[in-house]
Order: structure tokens, then C-alpha cells, then sequence
């Protein structure tokens, strides 16, 4: 997804001086979904499509049909630290924000083309990351 | 008996223990219980209906529902066109067959507490009934006549419809989109569970889940849903 479509879907609450960095496709559900069956597991998956400018990340939760619910965002400052991993086939992301809040996404990174997983993540918003956070 | 009353504490206990954010990173509220009897009585009050009402109709010695109640109380043709019972479009959604059948609808029934928290009680209370009385209504004519037919399913099936389309502003392409979505978590689930039917013995009727579905898909477009709180935290 290029930065113009980033922008024109999820770019709502991006400010004028903001410039835009890249994007997240990003889940967030606990471990133990699973035990409520496949309805459950829709149930307790959030959706998050993270939008990483140089000022602010802003959090974009969606909807079940993939419309913005709800955006949060925060400056750099307002976030205590970031942990990084990478595993075979997703990203897992923990926020510690300095209000007490967690979050755990994970983000796919694996895809069968380049193409498709520059939709799903932009790698100027992951290395962005990476530097800021030192992660 | 202490099975039933063993179903009610955790059901009962889990919804009230199952304490969800506001969705909103930067709110750090804890949700009182008092709020959350509140914004969840629906779920508690039809769960609890539910159980009692297959407490006071289950055999003696046995978890199944009694043969009288289920002839009694449970949709079927002959009972309604023949004898004029027209209670049982009625009575046929809160009787259960035996415990396997009234857990499994208690299970989506609590999970779906979230579709309450978001709409108020009473929109939740409506999808329930209507897509309950049409599913019953087309029962009627589309099962044959010698069965009979009982269950919550259809009104949480339209309930599940509700849950994934049920928004502010929602256009009719994304309407479909989540209309199709449903249907095939719906015929999913219930041949999954078909496919052991021999094990509990009763036949799945997912002609009613489907219509259940297709009415509450329905219903929530033609009364579509107002989101008057811009807060978050409100609806947690």
C-alpha cells in the first residue's frame, strides 16, 4: 500500500505537520481464545492498522467489516518502551505506554510477494521503530 | 440438579469475572461491577432464563429435557396448526433438549455479551425475539411435520448476525460483505456439530440458525443502529 492510500484510509487523525512514516497491519488476541472455538477466536481478535509518523504512532482500532472503531494516539514520549521480536512468521510488538497500558500486537511479515506484504507492513515504519525505541 | 445449578456459577461467574477495557489505550478506568451487571443484563438475565427454565423441565433422572415438556412446550406443526397451541412459537426458544445443547448455546451466548456492551439491552433484547419468532414462524411450514423443534439457537444465531454487521453507517456492500461472513460461520459451526449428531443424539436444524441469521441480518438494517456515545469508555 503506498502512502497516499495509507493516508487516504487511515489518515484521519494524522495533523498537517505530521509526515507520514509507514503503516502496521496488526492484530491483538489472548492466548487462550482458542478454547471458545472459531467464534471466539473472530470474537477476541482485535484489529489495529498502526499509522507511524515522525511525532506520533496512532493507533487505529477497526471494526469487524475493517472500518476505524476508534484511534488513540500517542507521542513518542507517551511511550515508556517497545520490546521487538521476530518470528517465522509474525512480528510480536509489546507496547508499554506510560499511562500503565499494554499492548501486544503481532504483524505478519511473511507473504507470498513482496507486494502483498508491503500492504501488510511497511518496513520504513518498522526500522522507524527499531530506532526510536533501540529494539 | 447440582449440574444445572454448577452451569448457572459459571456462567453466571464468568461473565461477571470477564472484566474488558474501554478499547481506548489511553483510558485507565477499572470498570466497576456494578457497571457491568448493568451493561450486561441482558446476556445474565436470558442466560439465567434459560438455565432455570431446564432446571424446572429436565427429567428426573436424566439431564434430557422431559417427553411431555418437549411435546408440550416445543415447536411442532401438529401442536400449533392442528391444536391451536400458538404459545410454542413462543416457549420453543427457552427449552433445551439436554445439557450438551443448552452449554453450547450458553457458550456463544456469554461470548456475545460483547454485542450488549456496544448496543444498548434492549436492541440486543429485540434481535433475540425477532430473529427467535420468525425462525419459529418459518419453522412451521419448512420442517416436517412430526418433529419438534426447540432452542435458543436461531435468536443467537441472529444475535452472531447482529454482532458482525450491526454498526453505525453501514453501507449495503459492507452489509453483504458481513452477511455472507456470518452465514458461513453459521454452516460451519452447525455442520461441525452435525457431524456428530449420532453422539447427541438430536438432529441440528440449520435451516432455523440460517433464518435466525437472515432475520437479525435484516432487522438491524431496516432499524439501523444510532451510536449516540462518542465515548468509548461508556460502552467499554
Amino acid at each position: 500500500m503506498d502512502k497516499v492510500k495509507v493516508l487516504e484510509k487511515y489518515g484521519k487523525s494524522l495533523l498537517d505537520d505530521e509526515a507520514l512514516i509507514g503503516h502496521i497491519h496488526a492484530t491483538s488476541s489472548p492466548a487462550w481464545r482458542y478454547l471458545f472455538g472459531p467464534l471466539g477466536m473472530i470474537l477476541f481478535n482485535k484489529f489495529y492498522v498502526l499509522v507511524v509518523s515522525d511525532k506520533k504512532i496512532h493507533f487505529n482500532r477497526l471494526n469487524q467489516l475493517g472500518k476505524i472503531a476508534l484511534t488513540d494516539s500517542f507521542t513518542y514520549d507517551e511511550i515508556e518502551r517497545l520490546e521487538m521480536k521476530k518470528g517465522m512468521v509474525k512480528y510480536t510488538l509489546r507496547f508499554y505506554f506510560k499511562n500503565g497500558n499494554k499492548l501486544r500486537l503481532r504483524a505478519q511479515h511473511m507473504a507470498f510477494s513482496e507486494k502483498i506484504r508491503e500492504k501488510l507492513i511497511s518496513s520504513q515504519a518498522l526500522s522507524h521503530l527499531q530506532e526510536k525505541f533501540q529494539c | 440438579m447440582l449440574i444445572v445449578f454448577s452451569i448457572l456459577l459459571i456462567y453466571v461467574g464468568s461473565i461477571l469475572a470477564y472484566s474488558p477495557n474501554s478499547g481506548s489505550l489511553k483510558d485507565t478506568t477499572k470498570i466497576s461491577l456494578r457497571q457491568r451487571i448493568y451493561k450486561q443484563k441482558g446476556v445474565l438475565s436470558l442466560g439465567t432464563l434459560l438455565i432455570s427454565v431446564h432446571l424446572l423441565a429436565m427429567d428426573d433422572h436424566a439431564n434430557t429435557i422431559a417427553d411431555n415438556v418437549a411435546y408440550t412446550f416445543g415447536l411442532s406443526y401438529a401442536g400449533v396448526i392442528q391444536e391451536g397451541h400458538f404459545y410454542q412459537l413462543v416457549t420453543s426458544t427457552f427449552v433445551h433438549i439436554n445439557l450438551v445443547h443448552l452449554c453450547s448455546n450458553l457458550l456463544i451466548l456469554a461470548l456475545l455479551s460483547a454485542y450488549e456492551r456496544r448496543v444498548v439491552s434492549r436492541r440486543f433484547f429485540l434481535v433475540f425475539f425477532i430473529s427467535s419468532l420468525v425462525s419459529s414462524v418459518a419453522d412451521l411450514f419448512c420442517v416436517g411435520q412430526n418433529i419438534v423443534s426447540m432452542g435458543a439457537s436461531a435468536g443467537i444465531c441472529g444475535l452472531v448476525a447482529a454482532y458482525f454487521i450491526d454498526y453505525a453507517q453501514t453501507s449495503w456492500k459492507e452489509w453483504s460483505s458481513g452477511v455472507f461472513l456470518v452465514l458461513v460461520i453459521i454452516l460451519f459451526y452447525t455442520f461441525s456439530v452435525g457431524i456428530q449428531q449420532n453422539t447427541f443424539n438430536y438432529q441440528i436444524n440449520w435451516l432455523s440458525h440460517l433464518i435466525g441469521a437472515i432475520t437479525g441480518a435484516f432487522f438491524i438494517k431496516l432499524v439501523p443502529f444510532k451510536d449516540k456515545t462518542t465515548n468509548l469508555s461508556e460502552k467499554f
